[in-house]
């Protein structure tokens, strides 16, 4: 009998496959550069698939299961109705226009300007002033100089994997420690900026050379300002926990200035494409008025604005009741990835 | 010729800079909370006018001040600028607003900005986020909020309950990060009051959404769920609700069951979300 049941299902599943289709290229909410498009995908044989795009309808026959259009798109967001057998879906691509792929992999230098070993090892001592003992009391901690220093020298080489791994799948963006004057430099600062980063974006990353700014500073007045804020950061943390959280929002704040410096996220210009908002992100209003888009995240992708990213994001944890098992790390959409492929191209891409 | 040259591509690298920006600040920017931990004083602005900055990255301007209500001061003018990363503003955001500023920096932080200057400068906190327009509700609640001296107490819980359903937008939106911040259930229940009333805006009922999220507890995953179901509810904040529910402890196995839901909103919203969370 269970047998019978298990072959019923696995026939339906068949038959629900086969019924429906998909749209394999371009991908997702991918950038592709126009005016003419090649979309391609699958779809149940002998069926037609009818694709909107901008008021136009077209109907594509299926030969075998494969399906083929080109589809003529405007500069920026496109969204096509597909009808693929039985299903109906939304697919969003978008028509990048006005920039163009550099040879030279994007190098970028972590620079950590003096006196920022002070401000990292104020940070450690001001958020780790209380012990929990093996019977559950808590006590008073003062850190020795030596685990400060430990702190300090184990957050720096953090941020520089993380902060890799960000761009990994993102375009060919590469750590350096080269003074060239085409090396993008990230630098880190004890001086408070009032801001987590700094960086003026720059339409298809056409000025070389270029510096962010990451305020330590800034990230010691939020969290000794009301350190509550920071949940599910405690007191009593551990060392290496306190390492992670900092390193994970030092390198996300590196990342996402990197990624202004790059391009994104522009609202009007050159790159107005893009559709951003909010300052030059990526914003709810946006996502929720374009559902076919994922591009807003509240902190899940790197470019979201840093007005609706929460913190416990920053710190890799996705709620602020308690820490989760492992960290999550934020990624780029993956339309901020297609733009990063697209202007930093990798070999063989 | 080459020094020409060098000019033009001076004034076009500077002039696609005016209209490029992009930074990072505190989640709630825009909100009076996070604007009084950015800021050392807090003035009510005349007018302002644009003067030439030594940067690029910042937009200078003289402040000429109508009245102070946070810190002190005995200038009728000071200069001020906006990070150009926190947005571009006109100088006439300024006029009849209040303006939470930072400050004077000391030299090394002007040094950071590329700003030289033997004048004391303020930075205008949360870019232009610092920049509220005053609204006739606004300043005695500002004051209010000001003189709250301990933000545990429940002074500032009645402030945060009360201003949750005021008139004015940003008061909205303060409120619900203050009360995101107790993590209480009666907290919660007040922002859950928030997403279903009609005065709140929809970005701010979107903004407490997040906030709800953000707990992550039990009794915020049941509000989120009572939320998205209720089909009285605008169809913009369900979806903005059911986007929400990725982050909190439970949440995909209650979009797993909504995708199978008869409710289209419900269906087609968790389906597009656990497609995007396996992406």
């Amino acid at each position: 009998m269970r047998r019978i049941l298990l072959l019923i299902f696995a026939l339906s599943v068949a038959a629900t496959a086969r019924s429906q289709g998909t749209i394999d290229d371009p991908r997702e909410d991918e950038i592709v550069r126009g005016p003419d498009v090649l979309l391609r995908g699958t779809a149940p044989p002998a069926t037609n698939v009818v694709l909107r795009v901008n008021g136009t309808v077209l109907t594509v026959p299926v030969a075998g299961s494969v399906w083929t259009a080109v589809v003529p798109l405007v500069a920026g967001l496109n969204v096509i109705d597909a009808t693929l057998g039985s299903q109906s879906k939304s697919f969003a691509v978008t028509r990048a226009a006005n920039v163009s792929s550099r040879q030279n992999p994007q190098r970028v230098r972590l620079h950590w300007k003096q006196g920022v070993d002070g401000a990292l090892q104020q940070i450690a001592s001001d958020t780790m002033t209380k012990q929990r003992m093996p019977n559950g009391a808590i006590v008073s901690r003062s850190l020795t100089a030596r685990e400060q220093q430990e702190f300090v020298d184990r957050v720096k080489p953090r941020v520089a994997e993380l902060f890799a791994e960000a761009f990994q799948s993102a375009g060919s963006i590469m750590l350096t420690m080269e003074t060239d004057h085409d090396v993008h430099v990230v630098t880190f600062t004890s001086e408070n900026l009032n801001q987590y980063g700094e960086q003026l974006p720059d339409c298809g990353n056409r000025i070389s050379g270029e510096e962010s700014k990451v305020s330590v500073g800034y990230l010691h007045h939020r969290l000794t300002f009301q350190f509550s804020d920071w949940k599910p950061m405690e007191l009593t943390d551990e060392l290496d926990v306190r390492i992670e959280d900092v390193a994970r929002s030092l390198a996300r704040t590196a990342a996402h200035e990197t990624g202004h410096a790059l391009g994104l996220v522009l609202e009007r210009g050159d790159c107005g494409w893009m559709h951003g908002c909010d300052d030059f992100h990526t914003c709810q209003l946006f996502q929720l008025s374009n559902p076919a888009v994922n591009r807003f995240g509240s902190g899940r992708f790197i470019m979201d604005p840093a007005g609706a990213t929460r913190v416990n994001m920053r710190l890799g944890e996705s709620t602020d009741s308690i820490r989760g098992n492992s960290r999550t790390s934020p990624v780029f959409s993956n339309f901020d990835r297609s733009y990063l492929r697209f202007i930093q191209p990798k070999a063989g891409n | 010729m080459k020094a020409l040259h060098l000019v033009l591509a001076s004034i076009l690298i500077f002039a696609s800079a005016v209209h490029l920006a992009g930074s990072d600040q505190a989640f709630g920017i825009d909100t009076l909370p996070v604007l009084y931990s950015d800021s050392s004083l807090v003035v009510e602005a005349d007018q302002a006018a644009p003067v030439p900055a030594t940067s690029p990255r910042v937009q200078m301007f003289r402040l000429h001040l109508r009245e102070g209500i946070r810190g002190d001061f005995s200038v009728d003018q000071l200069l001020a600028f906006v990070p150009r990363s926190g947005g571009v503003v006109e100088s006439a955001q300024f006029s009849n607003a209040m303006v939470f500023l930072a400050g004077p920096l000391s030299q090394g932080q002007l040094a950071e900005w590329g700003i030289d200057s033997t004048e004391p400068i303020f930075q205008v906190a949360g870019g232009k986020g610092g920049i509220v327009p005053k609204t006739p509700v606004l300043r005695p609640e500002v004051e209010r909020f000001l003189s709250i001296s301990d933000f545990a107490s429940p002074e500032a819980f009645a402030w945060a309950t009360q201003n949750m359903l005021s008139s004015d937008p940003f008061l909205q939106r303060s409120a619900a990060y203050k009360l995101g911040r107790y993590e209480t259930k009666i907290a919660l229940d007040v922002l859950q009051k928030a997403v279903r009333s009609s005065k709140v805006t929809l970005p701010n009922q979107e903004f407490v959404i997040q906030i709800i999220a953000a707990d992550g507890s039990d009794h915020a995953l049941s509000i989120l769920k009572s939320i998205a179901e209720d089909k009285k509810t605008e169809k913009p904040v369900r979806i903005a609700t059911i986007y929400a529910v990725r982050d909190v402890v439970g949440g995909m196995k209650l979009l797993e069951n909504w995708s199978k839901a008869a409710d289209v909103v419900l269906q087609k919203t968790s389906t597009k979300v656990i497609q995007m969370s396996r992406d």
